[in-house]
């Protein structure tokens, strides 16, 4: 039966380089499979075009390699959904099982970015909201890192490497700061702020949701003689909490 | 003085600066809704920034409204947030299909013309429709194989869509020379033989040859080609002035190389406007 579902089967198989099915429907000459290659072209190049704008560093430090394994990776992970925003979730991985993990970090890198471009809008915690606290209430806060703001931990020269393809210009002040990387929303852009090992403790146990006090005595742990009180303002500034969830004012008198 | 959109761009990231900023009588901005169903970001809030400044149109490619099988639900809901949200003046979709149980092919595939083939995408483009609250233009794709299995011809399917649905038209000036020159049909009389009343914007883009030297390529990637440009005026003689987007997804030039080209159609459209409409 030669129906639009018959035909639309078969047309996928012919994407995937299998043209026999569509013969019911081909005007016949050579033609035909040269317009079928058109559309199978521009389907694969879709899928690769998605996956280098996704992850546009590791695209760069390796033209070739990438394609390889993108064009591998857009046919056997195909786009589930017609937005490509955040197509290739998966794709890291995927370099990372191929051998290459220089690729895949800093594709892991691009991914972190493009989460902080897409994720979810909220109002920042500023630095009075924190003023306003009482020292005993400070200690106890809960402060979630903002929906727009992804973090990471490398070591190594992997973010400075990432940077450096991405054309993005980063103040290090510290050798500890060129390991870690701290992905804010800033004037309409995605900016790469320096993180050091304090900073990056100190997030990473908000994100985990202890309070403020545990998170201080976390990034001590990790850096013991870090200056807490610069870490924390930087990450203020940065716009790096959430607006905070702070516990309902007590009704009447204290016990 | 026009107040309304005349020539107009379609919108990339790298540009939000310069058309934010820029003025020009009538000038619009097009952008694929699919890059901007995200929960927040940076990206929406320029749009928003733009769309302050100028009118907007929101381009589905991803709708696929010759599958058969209804539109995506999820699709069509993250579609009707942006359309609330932006109040575009156009929206539109094209004839062709892409995605498919739950698989997406960046592409924009073909399909023979069928009475049944009809059927489905009235009631898909219905459904857009409903889902929407509005009606949308529908647009022509490159074609780049000639199928056997068609019951109407482009035109004719359009038309009988456009009569069973109150959809629109999104006439592809590029798509109907390229298809014209890959599957051997004269560009001037599909033109001539589309309801003009029914045409409600016109696209042009640049195309390339093809590797293998026989078909030509929407690429979207190079200047508009002389003979569209003079299918343009043709069509703009008989049906009057539409608004016209100026396509480039590829090898973006600087913003202003664009709004040379996106002069030249202003001027065009100026034209059509003085000039009897062709009966």
């Amino acid at each position: 039966m030669r129906d639009l579902s018959a035909f639309q089967d078969a047309f996928e198989r012919a994407l995937d380089g299998d043209e026999r099915g569509l013969a019911p429907w081909l005007a016949g000459g050579p033609a035909d499979a040269e317009g079928l290659k058109v559309y199978r072209n521009t389907v694969a190049k879709g899928r690769l075009d998605a996956l280098a704008a996704n992850f546009p560093a590791a695209a760069a430090a390796d033209p070739a390699g990438f394609a390889a394994l993108a064009l591998t990776h857009g046919r056997e992970r195909p786009p589930a959904r017609p937005s490509l925003m955040l197509y290739g979730e998966d794709f890291p991985d995927r370099l990372a099982a191929a051998g290459e993990t220089a690729l895949a970090d800093l594709a892991r890198l691009d991914r972190l970015w493009l989460e902080a471009l897409f994720a979810a809008d909220a109002p920042a915690a500023s630095g009075g909201d924190f003023a306003a606290l009482s020292p005993e209430d400070f200690a106890g806060t809960v402060a979630p890192p903002h929906p727009g703001v992804r973090f990471a931990w490398f070591g190594g020269d992997v973010v400075a490497r990432w940077r450096r393809l991405r054309g993005a210009a980063t103040a290090i002040s510290s050798e500890d700061e060129a390991g870690g990387v701290l992905f804010v929303r800033i004037d309409g852009d995605i900016e790469s702020l320096a993180l050091d090992r304090a900073g990056f403790a100190f997030l990473d146990a908000c994100r985990s949701g202890v309070p403020l006090g545990a998170a201080a005595e976390a990034a001590l742990a990790a850096a013991p003689r870090a200056d807490l009180q610069t870490v924390f303002a930087r990450l203020i500034t940065a716009g790096a909490f959430a607006a905070l969830d702070r516990p309902p004012p007590a009704k009447g008198p204290r016990p | 003085m026009n107040h309304g959109p005349t020539a107009g761009l379609s919108l990339k990231p790298e540009h939000y600066a310069d058309a934010l900023a820029r003025r020009a009588d009538g000038l619009w901005f097009e952008v694929h809704p699919e890059n901007y169903m995200s929960l927040g970001g940076p990206r929406l809030a320029w749009l928003e920034a733009v769309r302050r400044e100028h009118p907007l149109s929101l381009h589905g490619v991803g709708m696929s409204l010759a599958a058969d099988e209804p539109p995506d639900a999820g699709h069509l809901a993250a579609l009707r947030r942006l359309v609330d949200r932006f109040e575009p003046f156009v929206v539109s979709e094209h004839l062709a299909w892409s995605t498919r149980r739950g698989a997406y092919h960046p592409d924009l595939l073909p399909f023979p013309r069928s009475r049944a083939a009809l059927d489905r995408v009235a009631d898909n483009v219905s459904r857009m429709q409903d889902a929407l609250g509005r009606p949308v233009l529908i647009e022509n794709p490159a074609l780049y194989v000639a199928l056997d299995g068609h019951d109407f011809d482009e035109v004719g399917f359009l038309t009988a869509l456009h009569r069973r649905t109150g959809c629109g038209l999104l006439v592809d000036v590029n798509n109907v020379h390229v298809g014209a020159a890959n599957l051997g049909y004269d560009p001037a009389a599909y033109l001539a033989a589309l309801p003009a009343a029914a045409i409600g914007e016109i696209h042009l883009a640049g195309h390339a040859l093809d590797a293998g030297g026989r078909l030509l390529i929407d690429s979207h990637d190079a200047p508009v080609a002389e003979p569209v440009w003079a299918l343009l005026d043709d069509l703009l003689a008989r049906i009057g002035p539409r608004p016209v987007l100026i396509e480039r997804d590829d090898a973006l030039p600087p913003f202003e190389t664009l709004m040379v080209e996106r002069e030249r159609a202003a001027a065009a459209l100026a034209a059509a406007a003085e000039a009897p409409v062709d009966a």
